[in-house]
């Protein structure tokens, strides 16, 4: 990988292809739809069941991140992120969402569907698994330098739709070390793409 | 070389914890500066990295089909002309006595008398107030068809919408303990709307209609600032 510029999910070919299809998807192109849902649907996938916890939640969250990227792919500006990091941002941001909802509401009571219980199975068959694949043993690597509390609190941070306040409650540390933790991983993680890109 | 100060407000931008006052304000100087801009942007990459801590996962093969049937949806059932006008005909008659004043009780009465008599005796109109001083001058309009659960949602002079925000209507349904969404409002030539809509799942009453301010994509749930209510 030395040599090869990348984002901090994959190489700069696969990210110019990316780009492409969201030119396309922001002209109604629905093939171009269909081959960037292959490429991110698999790991958004993965990260919408880890913040659900549930199946049928998690296809939810990524119909309603894709229904958003169809409509929103014009939009997509490449001096503000990666695609990578745009997709997984929506993602994140409706599961959030949902999960918001789902203690408002007090829906404790689980659908009873087909999916009950289901763990969906790994997929190493999409075109961005290789890169994605090499990206992630790096970022694990990465987040092995950095001090486990800060770890934790970017974990829930990302995943949960906790704010940092219900974090400091949570893990029992004031509301200032909490975001100091964030704020330290954070620049820990910049610093640690910074030296492999 | 980026201070801290400015660092500690790149993180919180990222992490969406900026006011949306505050975000705004960011976003204006990151356009001016680009050692800043790249900062951020590194931050952000690396935020979004912790997606990798998951393994992707295989949805299930019909999803795409469906996520397809969804956003092909509005060109399905888009309105044939006819049926359409005489929505257009209220959205107009409504525009109209907003531009002339005439949004009071009394006349809007009138006008509901009016409608009543006619095939457009279904239809339910509603002028949206503003909530915040900054939307004053909006003119927001409201047609709404309970017996066919659909709508139309007229804005004009709407001031600017800082960047990584949507404008998404709602539905308040006394049978229902949260408002429902009737989805992310698409503006046109930056400060008017002409939005068709259909509430997320069928309404049994629309008691009001409300537009906030939410995170790009939008909300399940209201969670940002209510900017114009109309009942």
């Amino acid at each position: 990988m030395i040599g090869r510029k990348m984002t901090p999910a994959m190489d700069e070919a696969a990210e110019r292809y990316n780009i492409e299809l969201l030119q396309r998807i922001g002209k109604g192109d629905e093939a171009a739809f269909a081959a960037f849902y292959d490429r991110l649907a698999p790991i958004l996938y993965g990260v919408a069941f880890r913040m659900m916890n549930d199946a049928a939640e998690a296809e939810d969250v990524l119909q309603e991140g894709f229904s958003y990227i169809w409509r929103q792919a014009s939009t997509y500006d490449q001096n503000q992120s990666s695609t990578f990091a745009w997709a997984i941002m929506i993602v994140r941001n409706k599961a959030i969402d949902r999960l918001r909802m789902r203690q408002r509401v007090e829906r404790l009571q689980q659908r009873m569907t087909s999916f009950e219980g289901v763990t969906p199975e790994r997929d190493d068959e999409s075109a961005l698994e290789p890169f994605l694949r090499e990206r992630r043993a790096q970022v694990r690597a990465a987040l092995i330098e950095v001090p486990p509390e800060q770890r934790q609190a970017l974990e829930l941070s990302f995943f949960s739709d906790l704010t940092h306040e219900q974090i400091a409650a949570q893990l029992g540390a004031p509301l200032g070390t909490i975001k100091a933790r964030i704020r330290r991983g954070l620049l820990r993680l910049r610093q640690i793409f910074q030296q492999s890109t | 070389m980026i201070d801290e100060t400015k660092q500690e407000m790149a993180i919180d931008y990222v992490l969406g914890e900026l006011s949306p006052m505050a975000a705004e304000s960011f976003e204006r100087e990151l356009a001016g500066n680009e050692e800043l801009r790249s900062f951020t942007k590194e931050l952000r990459e690396g935020f979004a990295s912790m997606a990798l801590t998951t393994e992707s996962l295989r949805p299930r093969s019909e999803l795409f089909q469906r996520i397809l049937t969804e956003v092909n949806s509005p060109k399905k059932s888009k309105l044939v002309w006819a049926s359409f006008v005489p929505w257009a005909l209220a959205a107009c008659l409504a525009a109209a006595l907003l531009i002339l004043g005439f949004d009071d009780l009394h006349k809007k009465n009138e006008v509901a008398a009016l409608l009543q008599r006619d095939a457009l005796a279904q239809l339910q109109i509603s002028a949206l107030r503003a909530q915040v001083q900054a939307y004053s001058n909006v003119s927001a309009v409201v047609v709404w068809n309970q017996q066919h659960q659909k709508g139309l949602l007229r804005l004009e002079a709407l001031p600017g919408l800082q960047s990584g925000h949507d404008y998404q209507l709602w539905i308040i349904d006394p049978a229902e303990k949260t408002p429902v969404s009737a989805g992310i409002v698409p503006i046109e030539s930056g400060n008017s709307a002409r939005f068709e809509f259909r509430p997320e799942h069928p309404v049994t009453s629309a008691a009001k209609f409300a537009v906030s301010i939410e995170k790009s994509g939008g909300s399940t749930v209201p969670q940002g600032q209510i900017i114009l209510v109309g009942q």
